[in-house]
């Protein structure tokens, strides 16, 4: 956790709740995406983002400040983004039983692409939320928020071991996709 | 060295638990392989394209949202239903142990300063007045009375206080 993160915790704690607008407003975006590639529904993700920074207010004082600040909170959103995917019957509670599964049926990964801004990104996002459940979070949580992969073990519940597996996994499929495409490189030097 | 080999190190990435030097040997036939040397450079892109996945633009007011909520939650000193649930709760868990430890102390307290059988047995009161009289003839001992005294009184305090959170 950055200094300012602590002091704004701390303040939080000593009751400026208007404090932790600066929070919401620092890792907002982070979030949405993580939880937007997670269940892969905007009014969803919206809903499932909102609980999450009220659930992480209301339950500030279980926050360890000596921990970086947005893996505990992604903990929480992963957990309420679990709920969300299981209460509409669309995968399995925990991530690492969805390991085999396939992409979940009645979602349409390339439907949610024309809501990146990047143009020449949405195939990327395209093919990470096309992969299974375990895989596309644990790569949003691993290389674009960048979280160690003990912290996004503890936010999915697993082990870290079923996390490397998971990324593998993704990383596999992932160049198998773009193998097949062969474009993704010319793509990505562009 | 074959090619599925190294191209499962190469989907392994950070996490292929092998010596340097094999992984350096894995390295040097992807270089030359024609197979694995495009799907390390594929694994590669990706990996560095993946740290800055983009992501949908959140809600245009979403903080505003949260803020609101946040502002409608009631401070953390004010009471509640389901604070006064907890604390009738504790209120109820405190009484049944006071009860209990009243009743104990209580009960102890008459067993340790009960009069033996001779001492029953000699007794005129007795016959006329049964186990009260029996009580009525033990010679009590001043601590002995304050510990059963005691001991009644929290058994009825530990009774009767949970009336008090159903007000």
């Amino acid at each position: 956790m950055n200094a300012s993160d602590r002091d704004v915790v701390l303040d939080v704690r000593h009751g400026n709740r208007d404090a932790f607008g600066v929070l919401v407003r620092a890792y907002q975006s982070r979030l949405f995406g993580l939880v937007m590639m997670m269940v892969r529904d905007r009014a969803g993700a919206e809903e499932v983002t909102q609980d999450a920074f009220v659930r992480a207010f209301t339950h500030l004082d279980h926050y360890d400040e000596r921990r970086p600040f947005y893996p505990w909170l992604a903990s929480i959103a992963v957990r309420l983004a679990q709920n969300w995917l299981v209460s509409r019957g669309r995968t399995v509670r925990r991530e690492g039983t969805a390991l085999e599964s396939a992409p979940e049926p009645g979602t349409n990964a390339s439907a949610l692409t024309g809501l990146v801004a990047a143009e020449g990104r949405r195939e990327l996002w395209n093919a990470v939320s096309s992969l299974s459940s375990g895989e596309r979070t644990a790569v949003t949580l691993f290389y674009r928020d960048e979280m160690a992969v003990g912290d996004v073990a503890r936010a999915l519940g697993v082990t870290a071991g079923t996390i490397k597996t998971l990324l593998f996994r993704a990383r596999r499929h992932l160049r198998e996709r773009f193998g097949a495409a062969s474009s993704f490189i010319k793509d990505a030097s562009r | 060295m074959t090619c599925a080999h190294v191209l499962g190190l190469i989907d392994a990435g950070p996490f292929a638990d092998y010596s340097r030097e094999h992984l350096d040997a894995a390295w040097a036939h992807a270089h030359e392989c024609p197979t694995c040397g495009p799907a390390l450079a594929l694994t590669t892109s990706l990996t560095a394209e993946l740290g800055a996945l983009p992501a949908p633009s959140e809600p245009a007011d979403l903080a505003g949202i949260v803020m609101a909520r946040i502002a409608r939650l009631p401070e953390p000193g004010s009471t509640t239903a389901s604070q006064h649930a907890v604390a009738a709760s504790r209120r109820r868990d405190w009484a049944q142990a006071v009860t209990a430890l009243g009743g104990l102390v209580a009960g102890l307290a008459l067993i340790l300063t009960m009069p033996t059988g001779a001492e029953v047995l000699g007794d005129f009161v007795t016959p006329r007045f049964g186990a009260a009289g029996a009580l009525a003839t033990v010679p009590w001992s001043g601590p002995a009375v304050i510990a059963i005294g005691a001991g009644l009184l929290l058994y009825t305090v530990g009774l009767f206080a949970p009336l008090r959170s159903k007000v």
